[in-house]
């Protein structure tokens, strides 16, 4: 663990504010960028990241010594979209509709907006079209670089799962990016 | 192909992804929302929901046993 993280976790367990600023300064686009790609709702993304923030606000008093703040704030971020998921599908049900499914892909949405060129288009569709399950592997893996036996752990599934959710993953952005695909890509 | 295949190959191609980022306006009022509960510990509420629950539902639990202690002593 890196030295300022532990001086970070210190700060948090003593109520230093400061300390905060300089852990939501790090994480926070990275906690952002993923609830963005997960809900695909902008609003929805920063409600859940405030909550995963105040997650660690209330809970800085029983951070460990050896806590590593990056997977912890994924882990709550997982949970909130979980929650987040069965919320939607709830109130999709209460209000007479089927529930919830993605859409992701059907039409542009302000996360493809973001895309500088159509290749940039092209793999933000190709995310936004994957499995949530899927996805958020890919994302953890691919965007975050944390390795599949901490993203099981995140997940709360066993590291084979996670591995093969990776190849799915994998594979399924090679058929949907298609053209835009690298040709080492193509390679099952 | 192995895992570390899919992890280098997934990792190019993130790295493409376009960057996605808060407006500061929305992380200052995040940052400022939060930076107040540091280390204050969970809000009472999420203490006292449970323990009202609890004391629902074994409330319920009392009243169904002696209803049904009441209908097997009744003549």
């Amino acid at each position: 663990m890196e030295v300022d993280e532990r001086a970070w976790v210190d700060g948090l367990r003593r109520g230093d504010a400061s300390a905060f600023d300089a852990v939501f300064a790090a994480y926070r686009r990275r906690i952002f960028a993923y609830l963005v790609r997960m809900t695909r709702r902008r609003e929805a993304a920063e409600d859940l990241l405030q909550e995963a923030f105040l997650r660690l606000a209330q809970n800085a008093k029983r951070l460990a010594d050896d806590t590593r703040l990056g997977p912890w704030l994924f882990t709550v971020a997982h949970r909130l979209f979980i929650s987040w998921t069965r919320a939607q599908a709830v109130r999709a049900q209460l209000a007479g509709d089927l529930p919830v499914r993605e859409v992701a892909g059907t039409t542009r949405s302000p996360l493809e907006a973001l895309a500088d060129s159509q290749a940039q288009l092209a793999l933000e569709q190709a995310f936004a079209q994957l499995a949530p399950a899927y996805r958020e592997v890919a994302l953890l893996v691919g965007v975050e670089g944390l390795a599949p036996s901490e993203v099981a752990e995140i997940l709360g599934q066993k590291p084979e799962a996670v591995r093969q959710r990776l190849a799915r993953a994998r594979i399924q952005l090679a058929e949907s990016l298609g053209e835009h695909a690298p040709a080492a890509w193509r390679t099952r | 192909m192995t895992t570390d295949d899919d992890v280098k190959r997934l990792g190019e191609l993130s790295g493409e992804l376009p960057a996605i980022d808060l407006d500061a306006t929305t992380a200052e009022r995040i940052a400022r929302r939060v930076r107040d509960d540091v280390g204050k510990g969970p809000p009472r509420r999420r203490l006292v929901e449970p323990v009202l629950a609890a004391v629902v539902i074994t409330a319920y639990l009392v009243w169904a046993i002696i209803k049904v202690l009441e209908l097997l002593g009744s003549p």
